[in-house]
């Protein structure tokens, strides 16, 4: 079979998604310069050592912008819905079905607490499986692809670190759907930590051979993202309240790739154009802006909508609590089903900036 | 040679305002989450604002169809059906809002009638920079107060703090944690919000989020929920007023003790 593979070998092509100090910082550099402080210094709880506004500013300037940006990738050409009918169409219908029945059982929280148990196990899956696709995308852009049994072992690695983040999370959680468990479900959270050493050790291991194999030690945009990780997880373990520092670093993570793709699909001749600042603030300005009126717009205009003709209770915040399980569930499918590296379209519209597509068999 | 609108320069301008019109007024709505106090509007103008702003995207939306039919263009056929679903979206979550709300108020109203009228308690307000900030015990037998002790693994004597600041010059932030009951002979204080969340069952922490902190009442919004949980017995009968955090400051609430016999003498006076 013959697959269109872009191989980096253009020699003037910048050899990073925008460029390689914005690369390093944004897949886990700022993360670690954030994280490994908090973790040394940080008081607890994180949430009320630092303003609200604050965390809800940034908030808006990057996470917000991050679920719109995957959005943007779906939906807004007609190819792309009809290419993905279940994430773009099916799924969100079904979710939004169950998210309304949750909505008609309330004042019972059980269905809205489920919506967000849901939404935080699945985040275990998109966390992880985007720290893969970080490590996967650098090794190719560096033009070092991870061999079939590295990339194995560094994938179990992340796969340990999913279980322990699925362990912590019903722990969080599930005190509030069915208390009996939580005792036990704190138990184990707490011994699950051994899983993270024995992960760490693995993933450690694959990548000191993926480095012995090169000749040189990984690019450090394939080391960082999986070092980070391991940074949000003793963060999340040594203060749940810093869930918000992951949430950012995680969405920092991810939006300059499809601020990639959406410079290389709209230019012509992708290898000739930077991704220069102006364009990317523009870009971010944007999603920001939309992001404002559609994340805080929608569930605020219930809100108001619902006091002004007298409500009294919990609804408007269950509004709210489904809204954000909505979109985080959501937004964890569509990434689910956008990036895969091994699609060729993928591959095409991350990295055509690097080099033109060549065939290999 | 005469210059006219062309149907597809009249469909382009209706497409893009068919969609700028709703994100517009959305953007200040989510702006208004957690910057109201730096809008000159009250809740109803923003609702309304959205109400409107969605039927004209609507409007925009489908007068830019009908002249793109013609012309067939591509980029303003999708603004337009941007502008309709936005349009529509905001319509119908607005309206979800105010028929959840007025069926809320509806099935609270007789609990709320009930518990004020059947039953005897302490009554006080005070008004504030414009803002009326009122006291109202809710009897802990009464259906409102067993509904509001729910979250709770005991029963407690409980105020409801209510602030209408619909007419006030600035936000309003009220804190109840140090709040305490002034009696005749002395003052009791009532459950710290820690001792709250101590009290508090497994499984209500998203019910009682929003009474573990301060309440901010923004300029022009209005707060009827607000929770003070007494230790028992109910020092209530003995009370002359409450004292609680209003913007940082103490304020005394005056107030006093309505029996039954009380309720009925005044509302036989009515």
């Amino acid at each position: 079979m013959t697959v269109a593979v872009a191989t980096p070998t253009t020699a003037t092509a910048p050899q990073a998604i925008v460029s390689p100090l914005v690369d390093l910082l944004c897949v886990g550099g700022l993360s670690l310069a954030v994280s490994v402080p908090l973790l040394i210094f940080g008081k607890v709880p994180f949430d009320q050592t630092v303003p609200a506004l604050f965390t809800y500013v940034l908030t808006a300037l990057i996470t917000w912008p991050h679920f719109l940006a995957s959005y943007r990738l779906l939906y807004s050409s007609r190819d792309t819905v009809r290419e993905h009918p279940v994430a773009s169409l099916y799924f969100p219908l079904a979710l939004a079905a169950y998210g309304m029945f949750a909505l008609t059982r309330v004042p019972d929280p059980l269905h809205v607490q489920l919506l967000s148990l849901l939404g935080g196990l699945y985040l275990a899956r998109h966390y992880t499986g985007q720290t893969w696709g970080m490590m996967a995308s650098f090794s190719f852009v560096g033009k070092t692809p991870f061999a079939p049994s590295e990339r194995q072992i560094c994938q179990w690695s992340l796969h340990l670190m999913m279980g322990w983040h699925l362990c912590w999370a019903v722990a969080q959680s599930i005190g509030s759907i069915v208390p009996d468990f939580e005792p036990m479900a704190r138990k184990i959270s707490s011994l699950v930590d051994v899983v993270a050493v024995v992960s760490f050790a693995l993933g450690g291991y694959g990548l000191f051979t993926f480095s012995r194999r090169i000749g040189k030690l990984p690019d450090l945009r394939i080391l960082v993202p999986w070092l980070a990780l391991y940074g949000w997880y003793a963060l999340l373990r040594k203060d749940p309240t810093t869930l918000v520092v992951v949430q950012l670093s995680h969405a920092l993570q991810y939006l300059i790739f499809p601020l990639r793709i959406e410079q290389n699909r709209t230019t012509a001749a992708p290898a000739e154009q930077r991704l220069g600042a102006a364009r990317s603030s523009t870009w971010l300005l944007k999603l920001t802006t939309i992001s404002l009126a559609v994340f805080a717009g929608f569930p605020w205009l219930f809100r108001l909508a619902y006091h002004d003709a007298g409500g009294i209770g919990e609804l408007s915040v269950a509004f709210t609590s489904v809204f954000v399980s909505f979109i985080n569930i959501h937004h964890y499918f569509v990434d689910g089903v956008l990036y895969k590296l091994r699609n060729p379209a993928v591959r095409r519209d991350l990295f055509a900036h690097l080099t033109p597509s060549k065939a290999t068999s | 040679m005469p210059v006219g609108v062309s149907p597809s320069g009249i469909a382009n301008a209706c497409a893009k305002l068919a969609w700028l019109t709703p994100l517009s007024v959305m953007v200040v709505v989510g702006f208004a989450e957690q910057g109201g106090r730096w809008l000159p509007f009250s809740s109803e103008t923003l609702v309304s604002f959205a109400i409107l702003a969605a039927l004209l995207g609507i409007l925009l939306g489908l007068i830019a169809l009908l002249h793109i039919s013609r012309g067939n263009l591509g980029l303003p056929k999708r603004h337009a059906l941007l502008g309709i679903g936005a349009g529509a979206a905001l319509l119908l979550v607005a309206q979800a809002g105010a028929v959840a709300g007025a069926r809320s108020r509806a099935d609270f109203e007789p609990m709320v009638q009930a518990a004020l009228r059947d039953y005897a308690g302490f009554n006080g307000g005070v008004l504030i920079e414009g803002a009326a900030v009122s006291i109202v015990q809710i009897d802990e037998h009464s259906a409102l107060g067993k509904f509001l002790l729910e979250p709770f693994q005991h029963s407690f004597p409980l105020l409801l703090v209510g602030v209408d600041n619909s007419a006030g010059a600035s936000d309003l932030v009220l804190d109840l944690d140090a709040a305490r009951v002034l009696l005749r002979d002395g003052v009791k204080p009532v459950l710290s919000r820690r001792e709250m969340s101590t009290e508090a069952r497994r499984g209500t922490d998203e019910r009682l989020q929003h009474h573990l902190g301060t309440y901010t009442v923004p300029m022009g919004m209005r707060l009827d929920d607000a929770l003070l949980l007494l230790p028992g017995p109910d020092p209530m009968p003995s009370a002359r007023g409450v004292e609680l955090t209003v913007n940082g400051a103490r304020i005394k609430i005056p107030g006093r003790y309505f029996t039954l016999a009380d309720k009925r003498a005044i509302d036989a006076a009515r």
